[in-house]
């Protein structure tokens, strides 16, 4: 019963920290139809930087992290700017290639600037935990994830949802071409959209290196938050925050329940073979836009 | 108002489509652009709403003005900020938002305000709509949907507005509605309007003047009055025959007739 409990704890943080970093994908996938490979580059960059400022210059932690989201928004701007706004009318398949050579290019620079060794980052939140009974603890730092991931995807949803620049990027995300045909400012959204999801990978970056440490191999978090979105849906933030814990928690019990009985790897594998149920199901996943055919 | 004089337009700019083209359209005034496939009626409207641009074409000679202003050089949304919007062909609508949201991403030009008398305008010329409102607009039928696109285009209070084929799969009857609509839409608001049709028949009936389309050149133009009239438009675009002398298609000759156009 601990042993689940715990689980439960553990995989829901987990879980969450996988939403926030789902966000930056369902954000560039809502406004232009392209899977980012680079978020996971791009969020350990921006721990990478955080670190720099805080621990290197010895910076105030909150300007350190206001410093990095500036950072990552600079990085989404030029690399919308002089990168991708070239390629608008070629096929999406081209623009995700770059991303993935992008992704492989920001990790060599973070190799290059920072070196192989894993780096632990300062602390952001106080020690210490709440008690559930005696069936689980949490940890300050856990909690503060759940809580981050929840909020901002509530902002995001309502900023969706309420706002005109929201309705600007379904719009855009639904048909490019008549989107600009009604006048609406195509590349400002675009730029908007790669801007707030390099900030929201910035700040992922630096919440999970927290618990993790800094590593450029940490990149590898930006599958499994990939495999989240495309469960969820690419285009759902609703998908996200449902699928996002469910598939921590499924890691979590996959890895204390099925690893005794397999010989372990099963953390890893767990999310994947459930993406894989859902994709042959609903190709579209769980919470994702349908495509519309009439007939 | 719009003024295209000797237009020419290149795709990937070996590909001539426009080879010189002058159309004017005054203030209020509804046009029509009737030509066979292929004639080049849809590239030129790209090229006045500034969508030839992603598709890699260019206006290469000659020049688009709008009230004295030369936009064959703008994006797409400084020709719709500038007062001219593009209804496409194909019912381009936004599938996954609702009826009443596709509208809305029409107010996004101009901003705050009037967004509320404007979707009223709307709902009032297209009462249809009001009562799908809140469905996905990708659901919608054919003639719906094109009312979604035509008020969509409203709400961004063009003062011209160019339609590409808003007749296409549509039933006759609702043809009929949607170029009554476009006609009191016309006259209330004085837009002006340039209507590609295929259609010849409802578009001679319901514009003023008429531009006929050839090979990338406008081949015949005239108050629509007088092509009805004009004995080529009835044969080939109105498909009456003359009545005396009934003709067999032996000696029918398309491209002969067609030649003498040129």
């Amino acid at each position: 019963m601990e042993k689940l409990a715990s689980c439960l704890v553990v995989g829901l943080s987990t879980g969450c920290i996988y939403s926030l970093v789902a966000i930056g994908f369902v954000l560039i996938y809502k406004s232009s139809g392209v899977l980012n490979f680079a978020q996971g580059a791009i969020l350990i960059l921006g721990a990478y930087i955080f670190y720099s400022f805080s621990v290197q210059l010895g910076l105030p932690m909150p300007l350190a992290i206001f410093l990095a989201l500036v950072f990552g928004a600079l990085l989404g701007y030029g690399l919308e700017r002089f990168i991708l706004d070239r390629l608008i009318g070629q096929p999406v398949l081209a623009i995700i290639l770059l991303t993935l050579a992008f992704s492989e290019l920001l990790k060599g620079t973070m190799y290059l600037a920072w070196g192989t060794d894993l780096i632990s980052a300062p602390r952001l939140f106080p020690q210490g935990n709440i008690n559930f009974g005696n069936l689980a603890t949490i940890d300050y730092s856990q909690l503060a994830f759940i809580i981050i991931t929840f909020v901002l995807v509530v902002l995001f949803a309502v900023f969706y949802n309420k706002t005109k620049i929201g309705l600007a990027m379904k719009a855009t995300a639904d048909d490019t071409i008549a989107a600009a045909n009604v006048g609406i400012k195509v590349r400002k959204v675009f730029a908007v959209t790669w801007i707030i999801s390099c900030i929201t990978a910035a700040a992922g970056g630096i919440l999970v290196t927290n618990v993790m440490g800094i590593h450029y191999n940490v990149a590898e978090i930006g599958f499994k938050a990939m495999a989240v979105a495309l469960v969820g849906g690419l285009e759902s933030l609703t998908g996200i925050i449902v699928i996002g814990p469910i598939l921590g928690i499924v890691e979590f019990l996959a890895a204390a329940y099925l690893d005794p009985l397999v010989g372990g790897g099963m953390r890893d594998l767990a999310p994947f073979i459930i993406l894989l149920i859902v994709l042959i199901v609903r190709p579209y996943g769980v919470f994702g836009w349908e495509r519309i055919e009439r007939i | 108002m719009l003024n295209l004089v000797n237009v020419e337009v290149k795709y990937h700019e070996v590909i001539l489509v426009l080879r010189g083209v002058s159309l004017q359209v005054e203030k209020g005034q509804m046009v029509s652009l009737l030509g066979a496939n292929g004639a080049g009626k849809t590239t030129l409207l790209k090229a006045v709403s500034g969508i030839l641009i992603p598709e890699d074409g260019r206006v290469t000679d000659g020049y688009i003005e709008f009230e004295g202003r030369r936009i064959d050089r703008l994006e797409p949304f400084d020709v719709a900020e500038a007062g001219i919007l593009q209804v496409m062909e194909g019912r381009r609508i936004f599938e996954h938002l609702t009826a009443e949201e596709n509208l809305l991403t029409g107010a996004i030009l101009h901003g705050n305000g009037r967004t509320k008398q404007d979707l009223e305008k709307v709902y009032a010329y297209f009462p249809k709509l009001l009562q799908v409102r809140k469905r996905t607009a990708g659901y919608l039928s054919g003639g719906e949907q094109q009312m979604v696109v035509i008020g969509r285009a409203l709400m961004g209070r063009p003062q011209m507005l160019l339609l590409d084929e808003p007749s296409l799969g549509l039933a006759p009857i609702l043809i009929r509605e949607i170029f009554d609509i476009l006609r009191n839409i016309n006259r209330d608001n004085r837009i002006g309007m340039l209507v590609v049709e295929q259609n010849a028949k409802i578009a001679l009936e319901r514009t003023q003047y008429g531009y006929v389309m050839e090979n990338g050149r406008i081949v015949l133009d005239g108050p629509a009055e007088r092509l009805k009239e004009n004995e080529d438009i009835k044969e080939f675009y109105l498909g009456y025959a003359e009545k005396e002398k009934k003709r067999s298609y032996r000696d029918f000759k398309h491209y002969s007739r067609r030649k003498r156009w040129l």
